[in-house]
């Protein structure tokens, strides 16, 4: 029989292969860069966008130097802090924020084609259709190939999308005017943290195939500087503004390149995510069993509100997961005396009381979104400020106690 | 033991009677079976159609012990077979034609139970959802997800859904709207004959692929014994089913769809949905011994079953809007008659090789394969004709076939004679 993991896993990669791989995969993100420019202007926009990518570098060094064994994964991670129930909880509400965005992207590159297309709107309905599950196919076809075919199509992907964004720039007859002068927006910032924050989480999925630590933080410096460069570029570009055959084209295989790569990525981090519940899933079988499974759900769910609901919610547990890991990270390096069960139970508690209170903020109108976000957030901060005040306090109550028995006896 | 073309090892070499049987019938049979029953009801008489079922199917056991026979010793799949008849470059054609076969296989079938299935599950979406490319999705994947394992999971899903095939094919015979014609004609009819002898040759052909993982060449004969006996009542049992089917192949929605008959519509969903199912997963099973033949080495092994299955659907899906039906039924046509003539020449083949007892050299597997490309060359003109043929496509495949092994063999005679 042929062995399939003999050339399946790729574990000696450099900085600039590793390094590609999320650039080339950062998918519908980069839009980003015109929304907030039309909401903040651009000098705010640009300003928020890089703050936020030096939070998520930030975030990004912390979640890759969690373990000092190289070659974890994120799910890896997040169970040495919250322990097996944590990771499975996560693992399950990251493989469906996965599933769901293999479905998003599906169904916002369809329509980014028709609208670029100018097609008729009675072949729209079939075509778009046919076309979407035919792109969901030919990743889940792709995705066999692992984190080698990833790699390989990132390596050429990336070069090509610098090249688009340098090309669409150059052409672009778009001007943003500089509202106001440049400055921070606190919502600017946390949306353009946000919407990387899942990735960054699981960076140490495929960061755990860089040649050695140091090859990771090169790659991750990469991912944070062009990501802040397409980001921010966005805002000068117009993709439906192309009018000439050429520009045309040019755009549809820019936007087929960015599909691709992303939904590979998606396939890959939510292999690792399904890994935790069947074990030996990182084959080509379990990353094309995903493939299906986020073509099928394209193909019956498509993006309705019940979804954007689950949607938005997903994206709070997981930035509330994100930050009580970054703050169970911080404790664990300064105060050496919890114990490790006691520890782990704290966090898996902090992070599920921040879902509970995003998910009550989520379900009021008023609340939905990001505020529902931020109160999830502030409300795990708090949560674990407090338990970490008050075992502390206690502790050290305890100390005095027994030091002062000591010293009677 | 090993077969020679294959690249990577033969698994699951201990099926069993059962395991084998419910191959054939649940995944392989069941749809052609039901096709050419009503095709042969169309032209013939109900009880004639009984009488020409009969014989043909006595006729196609005697054929398929041959088939069998060939395949037992080395455990040869159809293309090692034909390698051995047809020679390395004949095996390419048949590589391929195997490949070409599944594919206008795979879209025909999710075409026509999407299309019924969509028409019997009546669910409520907005009007702007495409139900059928829906239903054509989640066929197309379901079938990909089972082919992933090749003939393990393929044995898995036949011998657990046969079951429930046969429950659902009992439940519709029960409550199909069906009264027995008078005793009229009774008659054999040459067209019926052909027409059965058509349809079940192509599939004949390609039993090697599923016959050679049987444990004995027992189990292997009557395994085949009890399929053909399946076979005739499943054949015999389909011609009740003109009440609710048209000629059209469409379903009758007044006898189906009405609230007293729900009944008889869940039979046919359960019947229809993993018949397609079966046959798809089947279908890529045996394509993959030509992907063997055709592909590079780096996409041949377990994952072949994933990237045919996945390619099929993706083809099957981008592909509807562009060719049309007429298209779809001469590829099939075409690619079926093909395999019909591969099988005439195997059978030919086969019986030259046991009088003559040697194996066939390179003069032998040249002239097979200019007949076995004469015949489909011939025949494929003929269906792109569309206009009606006074011979069948079967009698000009083997008269063809004939002629030119007859003709080589005595100008090779003459030749001989003269130098």
């Amino acid at each position: 029989m042929i062995n399939l993991t003999k050339h399946f896993h790729s574990d000696n990669q450099n900085f600039f292969e590793i390094g590609s791989i999320p650039n080339a995969a950062i998918g519908l993100s980069i839009v980003i860069g015109s929304q907030l420019a039309n909401e903040y202007g651009a000098g705010i926009a640009i300003c928020s966008i890089v703050v936020g990518n030096l939070i998520l570098w930030i975030i990004g060094i912390s979640v890759i130097s969690i373990n000092e064994q190289h070659g974890n994964t994120g799910i890896d991670n997040i169970k040495l802090f919250f322990g097996r129930v944590g990771g499975l909880i996560s693992s399950l509400i990251l493989m469906f924020a996965f599933l769901n965005w293999y479905a998003f992207h599906l169904t916002f590159s369809t329509q980014a084609l028709n609208q670029l297309l100018h097609l008729d709107n009675n072949l729209v309905l079939d075509l778009s259709l046919r076309f979407g599950v035919m792109l969901g196919l030919l990743c889940a076809l792709l995705s066999v190939g692992g984190i080698r075919m990833l790699k390989r199509l990132s390596i050429i992907a990336f070069p090509l999308l610098l090249i688009f964004h340098s090309y669409a720039i150059s052409i672009s007859d778009q001007s943003i005017t500089l509202k106001g002068t440049f400055g921070l927006s606190f919502y600017a910032v946390m949306t353009s943290v946000l919407l990387l924050l899942p990735g960054v989480i699981n960076f140490p999925t495929f960061f755990r195939h860089a040649r050695s630590k140091a090859h990771a933080y090169l790659a991750l410096t990469m991912f944070v500087v062009f990501t802040t460069f397409f980001e921010i570029s966005t805002i000068w570009i117009n993709f439906y503004s192309a009018v000439s055959g050429f520009n045309i084209i040019v755009t549809a295989v820019f936007i087929s390149i960015m599909l691709t790569t992303c939904n590979l990525l998606n396939i890959y981090l939510a292999s690792a995510c399904w890994r935790t519940i069947v074990p030996n899933f990182e084959s080509p079988k379990g990353f094309a069993i995903i493939g299906l499974f986020g073509t099928l759900t394209y193909t019956f769910i498509q993006i309705s509100s019940p979804v954007q609901f689950l949607q938005e919610l997903t994206n709070s547990y997981i930035a509330c997961l994100g930050v009580v890991l970054m703050f169970a990270f911080a404790a664990r390096i300064m105060i050496k005396h919890r114990p490790r069960k006691f520890d782990k139970l704290m966090n898996l508690v902090t992070w599920l009381f921040g879902c509970v209170i995003a998910t009550i903020y989520e379900i009021k109108p008023a609340y939905k979104g990001l505020p529902a976000l931020l109160n999830g957030l502030t409300a795990s901060i708090l949560f674990f400020m407090t338990i970490i005040f008050i075992e502390e306090i206690v502790w050290a109550l305890r100390k005095k106690q027994r030091a002062h028995v000591a010293k009677v006896k | 033991m090993k077969s020679h073309a294959h690249a990577h090892e033969l698994h699951d070499t201990e099926q069993s009677v059962w395991e084998l049987s419910a191959i054939q019938l649940s995944g392989w049979t069941s749809l052609p079976i039901l096709a050419t029953s009503l095709l042969i009801l169309q032209q013939n008489s109900f009880y004639g159609s009984i009488m020409t079922i009969i014989v043909g199917n006595a006729i196609l056991w005697f054929i398929r012990l041959g088939i069998i026979l060939m395949t037992y010793k080395k455990r040869k799949s159809t293309l090692d077979i034909s390698r051995d008849y047809l020679g390395n470059f004949g095996s390419y054609f048949i590589g391929t034609l195997l490949i070409l076969a599944t594919l206008a296989w795979f879209i025909a079938q999710t075409t026509a139970a999407s299309n019924t299935l969509t028409q019997l599950i009546a669910i409520e979406e907005h009007p702007s959802i495409n139900k059928f490319v829906q239903m054509s999705v989640l066929l197309g994947i379901l079938s990909t997800f089972l082919c992933m394992e090749g003939i393990v999971a393929l044995k898995k899903l036949a011998t657990w859904t046969f079951p429930f095939l046969l429950a659902a094919f009992v439940v519709i015979l029960v409550t199909v709207p069906f009264k027995l014609p008078p005793q009229n004609n009774a008659a054999l009819s040459l067209a019926g004959l052909s027409l059965v002898l058509g349809s079940s040759l192509g599939i004949t052909s390609d039993m090697p692929t599923f016959f050679r993982h049987s444990k004995s060449l027992t189990s292997s004969i009557i395994a085949l014994t009890i399929v053909q006996v399946m076979s005739l009542a499943l054949a015999i049992a389909s011609l009740f089913f003109g009440a609710i089917i048209s000629n059209s192949f469409e379903v009758n929605s007044a006898a189906v769809l009405s609230a007293s008959n729900l009944l008889l519509r869940i039979a046919l969903i359960v019947f229809l949905f993993l018949s397609a199912i079966c046959a798809n997963v089947a279908n890529v099973y045996s394509a993959s011994v030509g992907w063997e033949v055709i592909a590079p080495k780096s996409l041949v092994g377990r994952k072949e079953y994933l990237i045919l299955g996945l390619g099929l659907t993706t083809i099957f899906i981008m592909i509807p809007n562009a060719l049309s039906a007429k298209f779809l039924v001469v590829a099939l046509e075409a690619t079926d008659t093909s395999l019909v003539n591969l099988c005439i020449i195997l059978i030919i083949g086969y019986i030259l090789n046991r009088q003559t007892e040697h194996q066939p050299n390179a003069f032998h597997q040249r002239v097979n394969f200019t007949a076995w490309l004469l015949s489909t060359l011939v025949t494929t003109f003929l269906y792109l004709q569309h206009t009606p043929m006074a011979l069948s496509p079967l009698t000009v495949g083997f008269i063809i076939v004939l002629l030119t092994i007859l003709t080589s063999f005595v100008v090779r005679r003459i030749i001989r004679w003269c130098f």
